[in-house]
């Protein structure tokens, strides 16, 4: 199956460059919001302020980091799971023996991939625009680092993402749950702000929402900027987090397909 | 085995919970029955019609054979594998299309979409451009194949989900309404390809449809579901007959004529001077026979009820 699954992303990709107009909007949209803070953060640190412990060096390299790794790991909104339980797409994919799960990790990567590399692109860009230099300083020891968590939070997103979508099982109609997501991930996450800056109660809840370790935590591990926490602490937490979404997922989806009336 | 060519259902219910008062705290559900206790038997060797009206339940027993659905109880049999389960093996000999529901993909050419299925069932790209070009050339498709999806016509794109639903030859392919808002030409090529994909490669058809060709032209047996029930199981040019009506008018010198003979012969109708006879067998030519005999007829005609006509009529006395 896995020369499926090969085919299956080579096809997204292939799918996604029907869309040329998307390609150059998802410049703007990373350019946009990412040009916005790295603007800010130099005008506030020239006034002679500082945001939290972050000099702004590292600070404008955590912003590049993650709108990096934001592009790639945090939670997407994945209509077609939503659609297909909705609307009976899903009993075409119940019945090819292929996993619907992996089905759609698959795809849900091959398009993220693709977003991801405009994204570097852009960040890269903005890098040497405020940087005036041509290579990040990134230790190879943290790029080591990076890879180990970025091994646990793809399936942590995708399962995370997986388990929402198939909340349509039980629920009508789950687009509140996308909507307000899309609101409070920016922040839970760190894509917005750094997530210690935050004051200590609001900080002690989002360090440990599964959704720091989708972008806070490995933009923290790439700048290097981890030093008050243990890495492999982080990195067990991620575990712990990835291990009860397995459960979680496996669960809902073996109730939910008990309650699917497959539509249509 | 004894189970692997056949599909054996026993008691069979299926129950849906749907809400009937929408309500913030205390919502209302009611209980359907979609399939009350059926049980059959059928032989894959033959393609088999489901005849029904709409919410007779002829979709919830295809999703049920298929594995779609959990029963609310009894037993099904497919190919000798509870549906349900969907285990890979049961799932590689299966094949669905539903009308109106698209599984390839909109914005490529239908040719990449449908190579996805070659390495879905696991068989070699020979193999692979061997089915294509036959499926081709018995649908006549020609260019088409390498259009995007998006740019095909209806017709167009229903063919490409035919082949897509069984270019692997499974052992059963479920068809759910598949000539549905097509033009008649391409459901006539609908249906010879059907019968092409039965002779040539042994699939058993398993077809719901409301365009009663597709059933009669298709399948030699027949189910009649009515109301989560099977009113009928057997042949399908036995049921045709059984409940064939031929209408015979005479038109009689007068009224009063036309009356006498109504009333002597049996007939249903006198208007006009012309009398109508409803006759089921072959008594048509014996009748006529008799009265031309007796009366002077000045005209007469006789109308066989079509397929649809039949089990339209079927459908409605239940």
């Amino acid at each position: 199956m896995s020369r499926y699954y090969t085919a299956l992303g080579i096809q997204t990709i292939k799918e996604a460059a029907a869309y040329r107009t998307n390609f150059i909007l998802s410049f703007l949209v990373v350019l946009i919001p990412l040009g916005g803070q790295l603007l800010l953060a130099k005008f506030i640190y020239s006034g002679g302020y500082q945001i939290g412990a972050w000099k702004l060096d590292q600070l404008l390299l955590y912003y590049i980091i993650a709108t990096i790794v934001s592009e790639f790991f945090v939670i997407g909104t994945w209509w077609d799971i939503q659609n297909d339980i909705r609307e009976g797409g899903l009993n075409y994919h119940l019945l090819k023996p292929y996993s619907y799960f992996w089905h759609n990790f698959v795809v849900y990567y091959a398009l993220k991939a693709v977003y991801t590399i405009f994204a570097i692109i852009v960040a890269y860009l903005a890098f040497i625009a405020v940087s005036g230099n041509l290579v990040p300083q990134i230790k190879l020891q943290s790029i080591i680092q990076f890879i180990i968590m970025a091994l646990i939070a793809a399936p942590l997103s995708f399962l995370i993402t997986f388990y929402l979508s198939i909340l349509a099982f039980y629920f009508t109609d789950i687009g509140f749950v996308m909507n307000f997501l899309g609101i409070l991930l920016p922040f839970a996450s760190g894509n917005i702000l750094p997530l210690d800056i935050f004051p200590r109660g609001i900080r002690g809840l989002l360090l440990k929402l599964p959704s720091a370790y989708l972008v806070y935590h490995p933009s923290c591990i790439l700048t290097g900027n981890y030093a008050w926490r243990s890495y492999w602490q982080i990195v067990l937490e991620a575990l712990m987090w990835l291990i009860v979404f397995i459960m979680t997922t496996q669960v809902a989806w073996s109730q939910g397909r008990k309650k699917y009336e497959a539509i249509g | 085995m004894e189970n692997s060519r056949t599909i054996r259902i026993e008691s069979l219910w299926k129950k849906y919970r749907v809400k009937t008062s929408v309500s913030l705290f205390r919502p209302v559900y009611k209980e359907i029955e979609a399939i009350r206790g059926i049980s059959l038997c059928h032989n894959l060797d033959h393609n088999l019609g489901i005849f029904g009206k709409n919410g007779a339940g002829k979709t919830t027993l295809v999703k049920l054979l298929t594995g779609i659905l959990h029963s609310s109880s009894g037993e099904i049999l497919v190919l000798g594998h509870i549906p349900y389960k969907l285990k890979p093996e049961f799932k590689k000999q299966i094949g669905l299309f539903q009308g109106g529901k698209e599984q390839l993909i909109w914005d490529l050419p239908a040719i990449q979409s449908l190579e996805l299925s070659r390495y879905i069932y696991g068989f070699s790209r020979d193999e692979f451009k061997k089915r294509i070009t036959h499926f081709s050339q018995a649908l006549d498709i020609g260019d088409e194949l390498d259009q995007p999806l998006r740019n095909m016509s209806l017709g167009q794109r229903c063919k490409m989900e035919l082949i897509y639903s069984f270019i692997h030859l499974p052992k059963i392919v479920f068809l759910d309404e598949p000539t549905s808002g097509l033009d008649i030409i391409t459901r006539s090529k609908l249906r010879g390809f059907i019968n092409f994909c039965h002779k040539e490669y042994g699939i058993c058809f398993i077809i719901t449809s409301h365009n009663v060709k597709d059933i009669t032209d298709c399948c030699n047996s027949c189910i009649v579901l009515d109301n989560g029930e099977i009113i009928y199981q057997g042949d399908t040019t036995f049921l045709l007959e059984k409940h064939q009506h031929e209408v015979i008018t005479l038109s009689a010198k007068s009224n009063d004529v036309a009356r006498e003979i109504a009333e002597k012969f049996g007939g249903t109708t006198v208007e006009d001077e012309e009398v109508v006879f409803e006759s089921t067998g072959n008594h048509s030519k014996q009748l006529i026979c008799q009265i031309l005999a007796q009366y002077e007829i000045s005209d007469f005609s006789i109308k066989k009820k079509d397929d649809e006509e039949i089990i339209t009529e079927i459908l409605k006395n239940e």
